[in-house]
């Protein structure tokens, strides 16, 4: 196919009217998609609800748990610890999103799944734990299933980001090539 | 016309949002891509404004929900331009307006525009703007993706869902129709 000249898309676009008005609009509901900006009783509601959560698990409920703490079960322990520990990292992000007034809906919403997937993992090794000690197959089986999902996912997630994360350094460092090389290209400025 | 480094510029822009969830990153890809994205929309809506915002919209909310899934960020004009597609279909078959408005486009078995041989040059752009819309809407489609100049005839193919040939056989006649209209107009060519 015969060449256009290179600036031809570019006039075309140029040519078409766009109400600058709308297209904030827009922009501003591709923003409200992103992220949910929270109103300021909301934020007070975040962190007083995620401070209430810290006080919660590391202070009250292990205050109620630390006198019979010595009669129960390692899977009950485990479970105690587990949730606590979860519900506690759920409570610190709260605080952190009401601090900034934000919620990003996938940074965000990333940072809640990452702990329900902790959480899953820490129950997958106390349960084979337990199994293994009261020689109980079907825990071991429950917990084996959980620790090698939860295994094969967080290798997976790690090796992505190793691979974007290497991918975004070829690609910084391609970039200056490319501005390098258009301004050797342009044709030199008279004086 | 988009130089390598536009290119790389959006790919790391898309891998910003992929690795960490940059809001910032895919903002300032959509607002590299809105004039072009509703360029196209527009000659897929028969330039219904209201339609080509609408559309425009659900393109960039598919896009803000798809674009984790981009495996290969290199390809993002080619996807883009099928998200505003795909929207611009689905808004057509939502409006039951799926029978494409041929009224007043010119077809090509009533030309006899001239050959390939003169192309359009940027003389010629304000009257291709607006012969465009007395083209048909597959004839619209095609040369508007061409004229734009962000993908290959393998990725307009791709973009429309049928083989490369068929792009190129459906742009040989689209700018034969292109070129009998700007006759027609008085417009120089052929």
């Amino acid at each position: 196919m015969a060449e256009l000249p290179q600036d031809f898309g570019d006039r075309l676009v140029a040519r078409e009217e766009v109400d600058p008005m709308r297209l904030e609009q827009l922009r501003e509901q591709v923003a409200a998609v992103l992220e949910l900006k929270l109103s300021r009783p909301m934020r007070w509601a975040n962190v007083l609800g995620g401070v209430a959560m810290l006080v919660f698990c590391l202070v009250f409920v292990p205050l109620i748990v630390a006198g019979r703490w010595a009669d129960q079960g390692f899977l009950a322990r485990a479970f105690t610890v587990i949730a606590l520990g979860g519900l506690a990292m759920i409570g610190a992000i709260l605080i952190d999103v009401g601090r900034r007034g934000v919620y990003e809906r996938r940074r965000h919403g990333a940072m809640h799944i990452g702990v329900a997937f902790l959480m899953c993992l820490g129950l997958g090794m106390a349960l084979v734990h337990t199994g293994w000690s009261s020689a109980d197959g079907q825990m071991v089986f429950a917990g084996t299933v959980l620790l090698v999902l939860g295994g094969a996912i967080f290798v997976m997630h790690v090796l992505e980001q190793y691979h974007l994360a290497t991918k975004r350094k070829l690609l910084e460092l391609e970039l200056r090539l490319a501005e390098l090389a258009e301004r050797l290209e342009r044709p030199p400025q008279r004086e | 016309l988009r130089t390598p480094r536009d290119a790389i510029y959006d790919e790391l822009l898309v891998l910003r949002w992929r690795q960490a969830g940059d809001r910032a990153a895919v903002e300032e890809l959509l607002r590299r891509w809105d004039r072009r994205l509703l360029y196209y929309i527009r000659r897929l809506v028969d330039d219904d404004e209201q339609d080509a915002w609408d559309v425009l919209q659900q393109t960039f909310l598919l896009v803000v929900r798809k674009l984790h899934t981009l495996r290969e960020p290199r390809r993002l004009p080619a996807w883009l331009y099928a998200v505003a597609r795909n929207s611009a279909m689905a808004h057509r078959r939502s409006n039951a307006a799926a029978d494409a408005r041929t009224d007043g486009a010119v077809e090509v078995e009533e030309l006899t525009g001239p050959d390939d041989a003169a192309e359009f040059s940027s003389d010629d752009v304000e009257a291709v703007h607006a012969a465009l819309a007395k083209l048909s809407v597959s004839h619209r489609e095609v040369l508007t993706l061409l004229f734009l100049q962000d993908l290959s005839v393998e990725e307009i193919a791709g973009v429309i869902g049928v083989p490369a040939g068929t792009v190129k056989s459906r742009a040989h006649y689209a700018k034969r129709a292109m070129r009998a209209i700007l006759q027609r107009e008085g417009v120089g060519h052929g």
